[in-house]
């Protein structure tokens, strides 16, 4: 419930999308910071580095220098070695000892002055000694071979000696010959021990181990002092062999350490050694870190406020749309009076609230008119159901039997809408005829039925003293022409017959022939039509004349039949009307004829709605007596 | 099923108009409103020629209708002539014969020789 608000969705909106811009944009800065810092401790340890490095230099350049001054010394004095080896070891405090090495004159009888040693105790006393003690001959033992072949100096392998807890380190330097090149190897020796010392001395960054390194990636000195001595990984040795500063070392690589460390390296210039710092990369990035941490949290709290504040204001904004929405419901239970939150505001709401309140009103007034146009519209029907029944009750009873039993009349009228414009009358003409019609007013609706309306009343009125079909047609004809502007016209189609003899007149005005349904078949009667009436004042009707025999019928229509048909279908046709006729036995009443045409075409147009008006009429001249030839004529009135 | 009307005045004494569809009670409306146009372009005296040889039905409504315009037209002294009528049309002319059938022409060559008939007989000296 408390989801389908607008005001709550956008404030989570708002929430969700900042946090989402926060912890991107946060993460960017997080990566970029690291960088820095990573940087930045990089400076640091090879501010550190130099130095240590420096200081280290100092140390042995040092102990470099006397090696160098004694091999040139030694060169010219090999017999004063002893005397020169101890008094250069008594003025350098920090050499544990110093050797003068000679290539033996005789290698089968060295001599022991061949190779002094001056030594120094941990305790400060000097003793001097030979090389010829060593376990193996001096001259074949690998740090004498190498010192011949250093000219200008090297650093030996670091190494323990007998009695001394510490490593110790020598540097050699070739003692040039006077007819020999090399004469053998002035060796110095120092501790490693201060070394040790110089990296606890060192002012490292918190969490930082400093170390040596020789150029085989043996450690000589180490924070660690159990790496003392032993072999960097193989990573490690690998990033020193390349030279890479720095290096991000990790236990998956191999190396020997817990986390992922950096490793800072710095050459120690005159000789192989590399000092280096270690620094654990969760500790380089602590402080970055929990900093992340706490401005992710504070930008959290931050947007949780900013989210609230967006949640009142929008619920205050909104608020008027609730009231409309419930508003809105009213409406769509017709409820259209109710009170509408009074709003100044000229915003999105207040114009929503006012074409509401204009909407509200517009529609009560639609509803309204519709009402009365319902009402209106109930009037016209009830209008046109009485002006049916004036219509209905302008045409005859459908059955009549003249009084002297000859002629029997049925006839039927089926308006399509209300009113309708066919027609149908009979009427006698005098003691001893009897006039039928039946007419088609042009259109439909009201006008055409108005004009049947007058058609038929004119007609009884005009025809009373007149005798033949023509005249009648005539006179109707002038007087539904004054004043027709709108040219209405009706075909009319108008027979007389003597009830006596049955002799029948007939006259068309522009009307379908109509059928004879005489000695068992039925046929058009070829009747010569004139204009409709009410266009032509000048226009004439020729007269046919024929003679009835005992149970001929005359059947008359108009196109409502002819025309018959529903939708997209084609017109049922005279020939159609000729077929029923044919089908209905002879002798029949002249009820039959119409219940069986209309039949037959409400069978053709299968429940269609009618199209046009229908009128039929059948007329049944009874006479068994007579018996005669049919008398056909033709007459012009 | 509609009513297309089309309708050409080259000159002011005579105005053809084509009819094409059905005429009946629900097209008669557009008929009588296309015609409005048509028959203040025709002087006094001229001649409105109705072609039908696209007409495919007329009603009643429609016969009242063409009378209607033949009317309004004959108190302006002029004519109104059908030409070329489809079967079916003809044979409503024939019966309702709510225009005279002599304004009623098979074909537009029959039409043209009554028009030259006309004529002469106006120019005709004494005529």
């Amino acid at each position: 419930m408390v989801f389908r608000s607008v005001a709550t969705r956008l404030a989570l909106g708002v929430l969700l999308g900042s946090a989402i811009v926060l912890v991107v944009t946060g993460g960017l800065l997080l990566s970029h910071t690291r960088d820095q810092i990573l940087k930045q401790t990089e400076q640091e340890a090879s501010a550190v580095s130099g130095w240590a490095a420096t200081r280290i230099q100092g140390r042995l350049g040092n102990v470099s220098r006397v090696a160098r001054v004694m091999a040139g010394v030694l060169a010219t004095r090999r017999d004063e070695a002893p005397g020169i080896i101890r008094d250069t070891l008594a003025v350098n405090p920090e050499l544990v000892d110093i050797t003068a090495a000679f290539i033996p004159r005789d290698t089968a009888a060295p001599h022991p002055t061949d190779a002094p040693i001056a030594r120094r105790a941990t305790d400060g006393t000097l003793s001097m000694g030979s090389r010829l003690d060593d376990p193996g001959l001096y001259w074949t033992s690998s740090w004498f071979i190498r010192g011949l072949n250093c000219d200008d100096g090297c650093w030996q392998a670091p190494f323990h000696a007998v009695g001394r807890p510490d490593t110790l380190i020598g540097y050699s330097v070739a003692i040039p010959g006077q007819k020999v090149p090399v004469a053998g190897v002035a060796d110095a020796t120092i501790s490693l021990g201060w070394l040790q010392r110089l990296l606890g001395e060192l002012s490292k960054p918190e969490h930082a181990s400093a170390f040596v390194v020789d150029a085989n990636g043996e450690f000589l000195a180490h924070d660690w002092t159990s790496y003392v001595g032993t072999r960097g990984s193989k990573p490690f040795r690998a990033a020193l062999a390349a030279g890479e500063n720095p290096v991000r070392l990790t236990p998956e690589m191999g190396s020997r350490v817990s986390e992922p460390v950096w490793v800072y390296f710095v050459a120690i210039p005159g000789t192989s050694w590399t000092f280096g710092l270690t620094m654990p990369e969760r500790e380089v990035l602590a402080d970055l870190r929990r900093t992340y941490y706490v401005d992710i949290l504070l930008g959290l709290l931050a947007l949780a406020g900013v989210s609230l504040i967006a949640l009142v204001i929008t619920r205050r904004l909104m608020a008027p749309l609730v009231i409309l929405s419930d508003r809105a419901d009213d409406v769509a239970r017709g409820q259209l009076d109710f009170p509408l939150p009074h709003i100044r505001r000229k915003d999105e709401v207040g114009r929503l609230t006012r074409a509401f309140d204009q909407m509200r009103r517009q529609l009560a007034g639609h509803i309204d008119s519709a009402k009365q146009i319902a009402r209106e519209q109930e009037r016209m029907a009830s209008e046109l159901e009485i002006a049916r029944q004036i219509q209905l009750a302008l045409i005859p009873e459908p059955h009549w039997l003249a009084a002297d039993g000859r002629v029997e009349v049925h006839a039927a009228l089926r308006p399509a809408s209300a009113v309708g414009g066919d027609l149908y009358t009979y009427f006698t003409l005098g003691a001893r005829h009897i006039c039928v019609m039946v007419g088609d007013v042009s259109d439909k609706g009201i006008p055409a039925a108005l004009f049947m309306a007058r058609t038929i009343t004119l007609a009884r009125t005009l025809a009373t003293h007149a005798r033949s079909p023509s005249e009648i047609l005539g006179a109707l004809n002038r007087e539904l022409c004054k004043g027709n502007d709108t040219c209405m016209f009706v075909t009319l189609l108008c027979g007389v017959v003597e009830t006596e003899t049955g002799l029948l007149s007939l006259a068309s005005a522009g009307h379908e022939q109509p059928v004879l349904h005489a000695g068992g078949s039925a046929a058009f009667v070829d009747v010569e039509t004139g204009p409709a009436l009410g266009l032509d004042t000048e226009a004439r009707y020729p007269v046919r004349v024929l003679t009835l025999l005992g149970g001929d019928t005359l059947l008359m229509y108009t196109d409502g039949v002819s025309e018959a048909h529903a939708a997209n279908q084609r017109l049922y046709g005279t020939h159609a009307i000729l077929d029923s006729i044919a089908r209905v036995e002879d002798g029949a009443t002249p009820e039959a004829y119409v219940q069986q045409v209309l039949g037959d075409v409400d069978a053709y147009v299968d429940g269609a709605p009618a199209y046009d008006d229908i009128a039929l009429l059948a007329l049944t001249w009874h006479d068994s007596g007579a018996v005669g030839a049919r008398l056909d004529a033709v007459a012009h009135s | 099923m509609t009513l297309i009307v089309r309708s050409e005045s080259p000159s002011p004494d005579r105005s053809t108009v084509w009819l094409e569809g059905r005429l009946d009670a629900a097209t008669y409306a557009a008929f009588d409103e296309a015609l409005r146009d048509v028959t203040p372009l025709l002087d006094n005296g001229g001649t409105l020629v109705i072609d039908l040889s696209a007409l495919e039905y007329i009603s009643s409504a429609g016969l009242r209708s063409l009378a209607q315009l033949r009317k309004q037209v004959h108190d302006r002294d002029g004519r109104t002539l059908l030409v070329n009528p489809q079967p079916q049309v003809k044979k409503v002319f024939d019966i309702v014969k709510a225009v005279p059938v002599a304004e009623v022409f098979a074909s537009v060559g029959e039409l043209d020789q009554y028009l030259d008939h006309m004529q002469r007989q106006m120019t005709a000296p004494g005529g």
